[in-house]
């Protein structure tokens, strides 16, 4: 640790071009910046040595300056080799944010960044976590104990590294206090409904041009990803089957006007195929040999166990690579079936993820979620807790002066009736929205 | 008769003395003995007359040989660069073949290492900013030109200088191009 760089990233050239998708973003990001018109002038994250690890994009920035507008001390590393923007890492770098990221790492040099982000100049060590998939907290668990006594909590961004601190509390391997980011209602009920809404569209036009307008379109799960597929499918004029598991999701799509049926059935007619599930084997061998010619199959649920592509790596006749994320295949039966990204998510590999608005809402979180765990940290034994329904409350109110939103005041005697308080929390923990 | 003389030692018919053929009636006059006129009486003159013809010889021959080795240089020097082409093209689509996370900017340093299985790979950390943590063995450092050529790290200081040499000279040709249609090589000259 000796000469410790002061950041390692692609290109700082770069930097100006960072800085201007920045300030773009910022404008697309009213809830960070709420929290920074908020909570700037208390300094909440003050002495707060905060490693974070997440994408490093143009939004990522916008959270890092957050953070340290809040007071904090900030270092980064991405939780991805290939999603780092070297512009927004070079705009960060520039402001002399120590940040260890680039697009194209190798793994052992993605474990080197985050390496870099444990001690802070000085030798002072971390004191919070920020996360996204569980890399860091694990690193430090593993490599690093010693410094977990003095880390006062970490925030975790999604499902992989929730599902991660679960098992290690299970295991009793978990050491520090953990608030799951990923399940407040302003993260996964927004970026997944409507980022998803937004970027499957946006991925299947990128990658084919095709017109959904008069298309069947199949949709494999009505979840919160599903419903914002199948209302973005809709929206542009295709006549949308929905596959189900569960019943109550089933009725849903059903009593929103949607026929819902197998896959069995549904892969005869359908001109686009989207799996939205979660789970895996949603389009089989036996799907792609009835499908029409030219079918585009497409998946924007998790990872890539949901379309059988090894089943059409070896059975096609045929394997043609129309441009990058988009290969057609030529089946034994003559025809043919288009798919996107490989397989993986569509709205990543074609597309550019979520936009920048529906960031701030999962980001907003990330920050209340470090300040309550800084300052609060005596209510916090070690174990993994959901943001308190307030600050879930605090994240979308913050976004909604830049949608020119007016919100409606309980009036006393009506927070009397309804037995809340005036200011909220409005529902209780259970309620599903 | 046998009017040629040859030195001890000279074999080649080039240090042979070809005297001027004789004539027994020049000009239509009858020599009374063309043995008497054409003996020669000194043999030292043949030996003199030997040695400046292959006086001129052997300058001749040094003069020929200066210049055919001026070529000869030129030739060995030329293939040496030939033979240097095609291997820094051959090194150069080698390292350009080597595995690679990054997009490749023109100008940086990058860093080959060897992994286990002995991929070789580029990296924009070098071992130092390794540290003592580096896994895979490191090969050399390279950095890449905009031609898309590379220069290996021990040649970069001299190939940056001669760059900026070239640069030098551009700028002030540009700057200091007149209107006439003659070649300028104002700037070469300083």
């Amino acid at each position: 640790m000796c000469d410790k760089l002061p950041f390692k990233i692609a290109d700082i050239s770069l930097a100006e071009w960072g800085r201007k998708a920045i300030d773009i973003a910022e404008n697309e990001m009213p809830g960070l910046m709420k929290l920074r018109e908020i909570y700037g002038p208390t300094q909440p994250l003050k002495n707060a040595r905060i490693a974070g690890c997440l994408h490093m994009t143009v939004q990522t920035a916008v959270l890092i300056e957050t953070l340290k507008a809040l007071g904090a001390e900030v270092q980064w590393s991405s939780c991805n080799i290939f999603s780092t923007q070297d512009h927004a890492a070079a705009a960060i770098a520039k402001t002399g944010v120590p940040v260890y990221a680039w697009k194209g790492e190798t793994d052992e040099e993605y474990v080197w960044c985050i390496e870099q982000t444990i001690y802070f100049k000085d030798g002072q060590p971390l004191n919070m976590i920020l996360d996204d998939g569980g890399d860091l907290t694990n690193l430090v668990h593993q490599k690093y104990p010693k410094l977990l006594e003095g880390i006062k909590g970490l925030s975790e961004e999604t499902t992989t590294g929730v599902h991660n601190l679960y098992k290690m509390l299970k295991k009793g391997e978990l050491k520090v206090p953990a608030i799951n980011v990923n399940d407040s209602v302003t993260k996964s009920k927004f970026d997944n409904l409507y980022g998803c809404r937004e970027s499957l569209i946006d991925g299947i036009k990128r990658a084919t041009d095709v017109m959904i307008a008069g298309k069947v379109a199949v949709v494999a799960g009505y979840g919160d990803v599903g419903k914002g597929c199948v209302q973005a499918l809709r929206g542009f004029g295709a006549r949308v089957i929905v596959t189900e598991i569960d019943p109550i999701n089933a009725l849903q799509a059903a009593m929103e006007g949607y026929e819902v049926t197998t896959m069995d059935e549904a892969c005869k007619e359908g001109n686009i195929f989207v799996t939205t599930t979660g789970c895996k084997d949603i389009i089989l061998g036996r799907h792609f040999e009835e499908m029409k010619d030219d079918a585009i199959v497409c998946n924007i649920g998790h990872f890539d166990c949901e379309i059988d592509m090894k089943w059409l790596n070896e059975n096609a006749a045929k394997k043609i690579n129309v441009k990058p994320q988009v290969d057609r295949y030529l089946l034994k039966n003559g025809r043919h079936v288009i798919v996107l990204a490989e397989g993986r998510l569509v709205n990543l590999g074609c597309a550019m993820g979520h936009p920048s608005f529906v960031m701030s809402n999962s980001f907003s979180n990330q920050v209340l979620a470090q300040i309550e765990l800084w300052t609060n940290t005596s209510k916090y034994t070690v174990g993994v807790y959901f943001l308190p329904k307030k600050l879930d409350e605090e994240v979308a109110a913050a976004h909604l002066d830049k949608l020119g939103v007016k919100l409606t005041k309980l009036t006393d005697s009506q927070a009397k009736y309804l037995g809340i308080p005036c200011e909220g929390p409005f529902k209780p923990d259970h309620y599903r929205y | 008769m046998d009017k040629a003389v040859s030195l001890v030692n000279q074999s080649d018919r080039g240090n042979t003395v070809t005297l001027v053929e004789t004539n027994s009636k020049p000009n239509s006059l009858e020599l009374v003995s063309s043995y008497h006129t054409n003996r020669v009486g000194d043999p030292m003159d043949l030996v003199a007359l030997a040695e400046h013809v292959q006086k001129g010889d052997e300058f001749i021959r040094a003069n020929a040989c200066n210049r055919l080795t001026v070529i000869a240089d030129q030739i060995r020097y030329l293939q040496e660069q030939a033979r240097k082409v095609l291997e820094d093209a051959k090194r150069d689509a080698d390292l350009h073949h080597a595995a690679c996370n990054v997009v490749k900017k023109p100008g940086n340093m990058y860093y080959l290492y060897t992994r286990e299985s002995g991929q070789r790979y580029f990296s924009i950390l070098s071992p130092k900013e390794w540290g003592p943590s580096c896994p895979h063995e490191f090969l050399g450092a390279y950095k890449l030109q905009h031609d898309m050529s590379w220069t290996p790290i021990e040649d970069v200081e001299k190939r940056d200088a001669e760059i900026s040499v070239i640069d030098k000279l551009l700028n002030s040709q540009s700057s200091a191009l007149p209107s006439s249609t003659g070649p300028n090589f104002g700037g070469l000259s300083n």
